[in-house]
């Protein structure tokens, strides 16, 4: 932000870059959806996650990380590295919040805490951040450091990653992630548990650990590319996950919920709202943010049909 | 070029590679010569002079073939703005590749006369969409094509897949409407009985733009925008016969197979040609495949035919 610019002005002018590079010849009919006005937009719905009110749309943090899940076409990775410009990170953070987004979870490497710091300390950003460190969570004095690390940046909340902790119970050490979870609490943050296999969550509760949110793949399989298998299946029985977390009493934060793209945001929020997730993570493009708030909006204004009580 | 080649290694492969393969039939047009440096090489359609990779149009016209990621489409759209097309078509130039392939999109065609009216030298091979069957409607299509500076048209393959059977009279009308006017035609194909159609009944295009790939890779079974050439085999067998030069086209079956492993294919498969679609940023990188590639194929059964 330059100096002596409002966070106002930032965020509306951030917003009407974004904007502009709409104009591009065939963006509109692409279908990305309008742009936004440079109007700040109302703060979506929230829930509660310990003390933090959280909006029940999320920004993920992959197309931040730059990591997509592009199946077997490669050349997508390098397209979204050279689209989501550290610049253009920077723009993506701020639409969000400017759309009525206020938190985002992302992984931490040096280019991604590099850009949240940017964004919070010299830019203005209020996001709040739920965070995870992906260090051998088995060299217990270099995960400490990273968690503490994270404590220290001023992270709202932070989890134990997905890849660590289906890792982890599938050998039995179940014991590992009751022991990462109190760190992150003893570093004074909420801790989270993400898993894309079921069975975590299961040895979670079973073990009574003191977590305080779930984080946990969730979407249908009807799409092209379930079948395909390659890079595209993230949650294999929905149905049992639906099942299980209707007796979890702990607030659930679903992930992958578009299948990494393949599903239409209208209906993989509305199928993991109504499937009984409290909070949903969405990677999107600054030009997807406008079109995916507006159907957030607009499901959670529907009353979605739910079985599970809102958790949060 | 390969940091394990000299520029000199590399000129004595071209050559040794061009030697075997215009052995392999006396018909064939010239073998590639080793190129003048490490120029991508080239070879001929009537007086044209093409560079063995063609630009393909379909990432200029953000069509992306993305299978169920319906994202790629809008990402390519926000990456290839107008000033990213006019850059790539000069990045693409500067590396060698000297022609580009694209259906009439307006928007598009802008910007290939803007190229152009900058000072860039960027042949064009363009098909027309307009309805084939409207003989009024076509011509005055190809007329503008023609008038607008294009160097070669072609029959659409999305028109051509649906005439190889009884219509094949329309298809034949095409290609005279275009050859009327005076530029080189092609005839664009999916479909491998487009190619049999035509020379079956001797229709004169001048050459084929038709598909080829294989099916080694994780979304060919997937059947969703994810296969454009269903019999391969078949494809190379049949092509073997035919001695007009022939464009590949979707070799890379749009973003699965890699670059190195579909050139390869092709040029062995026989095509003279082949298109690749290249965001800015893969050109160089395409390019320097392709020369290695061509300088080292040696099983190759099709004679060069351009």
């Amino acid at each position: 932000m330059r100096e002596g610019m409002s966070r106002r002005e930032f965020v509306r002018s951030t917003v009407a870059a974004s904007a502009g590079s709409a104009l591009a010849f065939g963006a509109g009919a692409a279908g990305a959806g309008e742009a936004p006005s440079a109007a700040p937009k109302p703060l979506l719905p929230t829930g509660k996650i310990g003390k933090l009110a959280i909006t029940r749309l999320i920004l993920g943090g992959n197309l931040l990380g730059r990591y997509n899940h592009a199946r077997d076409l490669r050349y997508v990775l390098r397209l979204v590295k050279e689209y989501n410009t550290d610049e253009k990170i920077l723009q993506t953070l701020a639409l969000a919040e400017a759309s009525g987004i206020n938190t985002v979870s992302v992984h931490v490497n040096p280019s991604t805490r590099g850009l949240l710091k940017e964004y919070r300390e010299k830019r203005g950003g209020k996001l709040q951040w739920i965070l995870y460190p992906t260090g051998n969570i088995e060299d217990w004095a270099g995960y400490s450091r990273d968690v503490q690390q994270i404590a220290d940046d001023g992270a709202e909340a932070c989890y134990v990653w997905g890849v660590h902790t289906d890792g982890l119970v599938a050998k039995g050490k179940v014991e590992v992630i009751a022991k990462a979870v109190e760190l992150i609490k003893a570093n004074g943050m909420p801790a989270g548990v993400c898993a894309h296999d079921l069975r975590v969550i299961q040895e979670c509760e079973k073990a009574r650990l003191p977590v305080d949110f779930y984080i946990k793949t969730f979407h249908h399989l009807n799409y092209p590319s379930a079948k395909m298998d390659f890079d595209s299946v993230f949650c294999r029985e929905p149905e049992k996950v639906a099942e299980f977390m209707g007796s979890v009493e702990k607030p659930w934060i679903a992930f992958k919920v578009m299948a990494a793209g393949a599903i239409p945001p209208k209906d993989a929020f509305r199928y993991a709202f109504e499937g009984g997730a409290d909070f949903l993570f969405a990677g999107m493009f600054d030009f997807d943010i406008a079109e995916d708030v507006q159907v957030t909006r607009d499901i959670l204004a529907s009353e979605p049909k739910r079985s599970r009580p809102w958790r949060s | 070029m390969p940091g394990e080649l000299s520029r000199r290694d590399f000129v004595k492969g071209s050559v040794a590679g061009a030697a075997l393969a215009a052995g392999a039939g006396a018909l064939g047009a010239a073998a590639p010569t080793a190129p003048a440096g490490d120029a991508l090489p080239k070879g001929k359609i009537g007086k044209m002079e093409i560079s063995r990779i063609l630009l393909g149009g379909n990432l200029l016209t953000h069509y992306t073939h993305s299978r169920d990621l319906r994202y790629v489409y809008a990402l390519a759209a926000r990456y290839n703005t107008p000033e990213k097309i006019i850059e790539t078509m000069a990045v693409a130039e500067a590396n060698g590749v000297n022609t580009l392939v694209i259906h009439t999109v307006p928007a598009a065609l802008k910007l290939l006369e803007q190229h152009r009216k900058n000072g860039g030298k960027m042949q064009w091979i363009i098909c027309s969409t307009a309805p084939i069957e409207d003989v009024n409607k076509y011509s005055q299509s190809v007329q503008q094509l023609v008038d607008m500076g294009t160097d070669a048209i072609y029959v659409w393959g999305v028109h051509a897949d649906g005439l190889a059977g009884a219509k094949v009279g329309v298809l034949a009308k095409a290609v005279e409407i275009i050859k009327a006017s005076g530029a080189l035609c092609g005839v664009g194909a999916h479909q491998l009985a487009v190619v049999q159609a035509c020379e079956r009944e001797k229709i004169p295009n001048d050459f084929y733009i038709k598909t080829l790939h294989h099916h080694n890779y994780p979304s060919a079974k997937l059947n969703h925008d994810s296969s454009w050439c269903s019999n391969p085999e078949e494809t190379i067998e049949v092509m073997e016969t035919v001695e007009k030069p022939w464009i590949s086209f979707k070799v890379m079956a749009a973003g699965a197979i890699p670059p190195e492993n579909a050139f390869r294919y092709v040029f062995e498969g026989g095509a003279d040609f082949s298109l690749a679609g290249m965001f800015d940023f893969e050109i160089a990188e395409d390019v320097a495949i392709a020369k290695r590639v061509l300088a080292g194929i040696k099983d190759r059964k099709r004679p060069w035919r351009g």
